[in-house]
């Protein structure tokens, strides 16, 4: 009986100690966090936020470093961490094209290939007119739409601008768009500014500088709630609509990380994106902070996910 | 504005701004000169590192270092036929003959000279006309982009002096390359056979250290191999110094009416969100030859190098006019900028110029500083390098300048797909040397390809695939005149001068 106690203690012992091994093992090294996008973009800078907040604070005094693998639309990096070992070492910025691309391209890879960390920020789709447009509102938009021919410039084809501008239509029983693809946010401004479209969908903090100075006029927002930076601009939901679309950012790691290593790692990821230190420093660099959990930001993407499901068939026979 | 003129001097000129902008001009030189490295990777990395800084310090470094990359592109273009940098690649052409017949500092001086020119030409402007030219600007939707690309493309024929139909084929095969990729307009996925890395079409900086770098490379390899002596410079036999000769009185006044124009066309060319700088420099160097008709363009011609040098440095400014005036970046590294702005709390637009005077005049006098100070700074570090590099064994130099094109190709995205890339254009600009095919129709349609396919799709939005949106657009219809013109110049001389042949 005794040598049976002893043995099942050794064993809780030695149980417990390779539990608390792995934890402790975890990291013993520095944590790559790839950023599919060339250096100096929003999730680069973002994410570069992120790291330095972090510093040696967490993760037993490892640190997060920034490895920029852009191309592709993003592809490449996708690929590259879905790919990589699953090991803990190795996370993703997931933004909206760990949904969009594996729906829309040939790759090798799904969203269901990365598990997330959380979201620090969403940058909500905002719908704008040039200033001299005659749409004052998302319904006189709307109205005149659906009889007649809009120009609509979005940052280009299968982007997540020019899906919410599907969904609108959908939702509005079909508005005749006439897309013009940009390839860059700064295109579809001078677009705006210079009235080469009717209308444009974008991402609103690409918009604020010049719906303060009144050079092109907001119509709605896809945010849940109005937004302090435009409180005159309406949410899509108060104009009718039922959209909440944006931008988002966060962080994932490969869907194969084992469960403790992915359970520590939404822990210390949960502590940094909550922490002042993080969110002021988000703040002083005009950079849409916007909090998720692990669990909601999954949920949230997987629904993104399945609403997009649901117009592919649309985007591809374009 | 004069008040914010003297605030902007205010800022500028704190000791702290002008230590960061003589820091970033010395930075910019440098990373220019080496082939491989540029601007826009060089402020991709440093971005982060302005976090903590104040705005003064972060913008006075990167200014220093957009302003005087331009000019230390051209220097390995001189001296070796590789451009550091893409706005450097016209300068090899006139640049490197000259070099080769033993007056590199004269050419250097030609570059450091133009430069300046440009730079404080597009600075002034900046500075005086910004708010109107940004609304000039606007005029350009997207036919008009087409009709610009269909422009620049007709520069194309000046280039072809003797050969129509090697011109022809270099222009093709550089139009199928900008095919490769993603087509914005309809997201439809071309040549690309599986490879994701092929999504974005073929980078055009790998393609340019390849069609420059490796192909000297693979020609000095192959002189070696023939047992030829490989041809010593000047400084190596003699052991002179180089050293950077501005241009005398005369040739000042030779250079201006090119200086000029170049820098007009860069201005030009800048302002337009997204036209390109690849675009200014060969639309330079095109004008310039067809004003000195009589010059051997290509053989060493002085004009042939203050052109583009002229032209690109004035593009550097005045790219900062939309994202200024408008908060539209005109380029790459314009968007860089943008971001940095932002970081630092600064709005971008009108409301930079009502809100925070003395910013808008602090970036815009830097601009003008950097490119004042730039001239000493630059002719000092031409005569060390120079000196350096011409002194070097050609086999050894030639080690160095592989290594950096490898490291150049691959930290653009952090991928060897772009070192093979490079290979690639290595190998094909080789066999183009070999049988004597023209590189600029490549170079150029592969860019402008791109730019005319998307704008004439975009533009088929406007009425209803009507080619006849490119006329009833008076600016388009402009453009396609000019275009016409510039096509037409180069026919209707050479049949006269046939005709007169017959008649003789």
């Amino acid at each position: 009986m005794k040598k049976i106690l002893a043995l099942a203690l050794a064993l809780v012992l030695v149980l417990s100690l390779t539990a608390g091994a792995l934890a402790a093992n975890f990291p013993t090294k520095n944590i790559t966090i790839v950023v599919p996008y060339d250096a100096g973009g929003g999730v680069d800078i973002t994410t570069r936020v992120l790291t330095e907040a972090a510093g040696k604070d967490y993760f037993n005094g490892k640190s997060l470093i920034v490895e920029n693998r852009g191309g592709g639309g993003a592809v490449i990096g996708h690929t590259y961490v879905a790919n990589s070992k699953a090991d803990g070492y190795t996370l993703l910025a997931y933004t909206s094209a760990v949904v969009n691309n594996p729906q829309l391209k040939e790759v090798t890879y799904t969203h269901n290939s990365f598990k997330t960390l959380g979201m620090v920020c969403f940058d909500p789709e905002i719908i704008v007119v040039p200033a001299a447009s005659p749409f004052q509102t998302l319904q006189d938009l709307i109205d005149y739409a659906k009889e007649n021919k809009v120009i609509a410039a979005t940052p280009g084809n299968s982007t997540a601008h020019h899906i919410a501008a599907i969904r609108l239509s959908n939702e509005f029983g079909g508005l005749q768009f006439e897309y013009l693809h940009e390839n860059s946010a700064a295109m579809q401004t001078t677009d705006l500014l210079g009235g080469h479209c009717d209308v444009a969908f974008m991402a609103a903090s690409e918009t604020f500088d010049n719906v303060l100075n009144g050079s092109i006029r907001a119509l709605a927002i896809g945010s849940e709630e109005r937004i302090e930076v435009v409180p005159d601009v309406p949410t899509m939901k108060e104009c009718g609509s039922a959209l909440v679309v944006g931008a988002f950012r966060g962080y994932a790691c490969p869907a194969g990380v084992p469960d403790d290593v992915y359970q520590y790692l939404v822990e210390e990821f949960d502590k940094i994106i909550t922490s002042e230190k993080f969110i002021n420093s988000m703040n002083e660099k005009n950079i849409p902070y916007a909090y998720m959990s692990a669990a909601d930001f999954q949920a949230y993407a997987d629904a993104e996910s399945a609403a997009l499901a649901e117009i592919v068939p649309m985007l591809k026979g374009e | 504005m004069f008040e914010g003129i003297l605030a902007g001097l205010g800022e500028l000129a704190q000791p702290i701004t002008l230590i960061a902008l003589l820091a970033g001009t010395v930075l910019g030189l440098i990373v220019g000169s080496l082939p491989g490295l540029n601007d826009s990777i060089t402020m991709a990395v440093l971005i982060p590192v302005t976090f903590g800084m104040s705005r003064e310090m972060a913008l006075g470094l990167l200014i220093g270092i957009y302003c005087a990359s331009a000019t230390g592109g051209s220097i390995p273009a001189i001296l070796l036929k590789i451009p550091g940098t893409a706005s450097a690649t016209v300068t090899a052409f006139d640049g490197y003959p000259l070099a080769q017949q033993g007056r590199a500092g004269e050419a250097l001086g030609y570059a450091v000279s133009s430069s300046t020119f440009g730079g404080i030409f597009s600075a002034i402007v900046l500075l005086f006309l910004s708010p109107f030219l940004a609304k000039q600007a606007l005029r350009f939707g997207p036919p008009e982009y087409f009709m610009l690309a269909v422009m620049g493309m007709s520069t194309v024929i000046g280039m072809a002096g003797k050969n129509i139909a090697k011109n022809v084929l270099s222009m093709t095969f550089g139009l199928l390359i900008s095919c490769i990729g993603m087509s914005t307009q309809t997201g439809r996925m071309r040549f690309i056979f599986g490879q994701v890395n092929l999504m974005d079409g073929i980078s055009l900086i790998p393609m340019l250290i390849g069609l420059f770098g490796i192909t000297s490379i693979l020609e000095l390899i192959e002189s070696i191999k023939q047992g030829d002596e490989v041809e010593m410079s000047d400084a190596l036999k003699n052991k002179t110094r180089v050293r950077v000769k501005l241009p005398d009185k005369e040739m000042r006044k030779r250079l201006l009416p090119i200086w000029a124009q170049s820098g007009l066309i860069g201005n030009i060319i800048g302002i337009i969100p997204g036209a390109g700088m690849i675009m200014a420099i060969f639309m330079a160097y095109d004008q310039a030859q067809r004003r000195r008709p009589h010059l051997k363009f290509g053989t060493g011609v002085p004009e042939g190098v203050a052109a583009p040098e002229a032209a690109n440095n004035a593009v550097v400014a005045s790219s900062m006019v939309p994202l200024l005036s408008l908060g539209v970046p005109g380029n790459s590294t314009s968007a860089l900028f943008l971001g940095a702005l932002t970081i630092q709390g600064l709005k971008t637009g009108p409301s930079l110029f009502s809100d925070t005077p003395e910013m808008a005049y602090m970036i815009i006098l830097g601009f003008l500083l950097c490119n004042i100070i730039m001239l000493p700074l630059a002719i000092y570090y031409t005569n060390v390098l120079a000196t350096a590099v011409l002194r070097l064994k050609r086999e050894i130099l030639s080690g160095i300048v592989l290594a950096l094109c490898v490291t150049g190709a691959f930290a653009i995205s952090n991928n060897i797909f772009n070192i093979i890339i490079m290979i690639v254009f290595g190998i094909v600009g080789y066999f183009f040397n070999k049988y004597k095919i023209p590189q600029s129709p490549l170079i150029l349609s592969a860019i402008l390809g791109t730019m005319m396919e998307s704008n004439f799709l975009k533009s088929m939005v406007y009425e209803q695939g009507s080619l006849l949106v490119f006329v009833h657009r008076p600016l388009s219809l402009i453009l396609l005149i000019i275009s016409l013109i510039f096509i037409g110049m180069p026919i209707f001389k050479g049949i006269r001068q046939r005709r007169a042949a017959v008649k003789q």
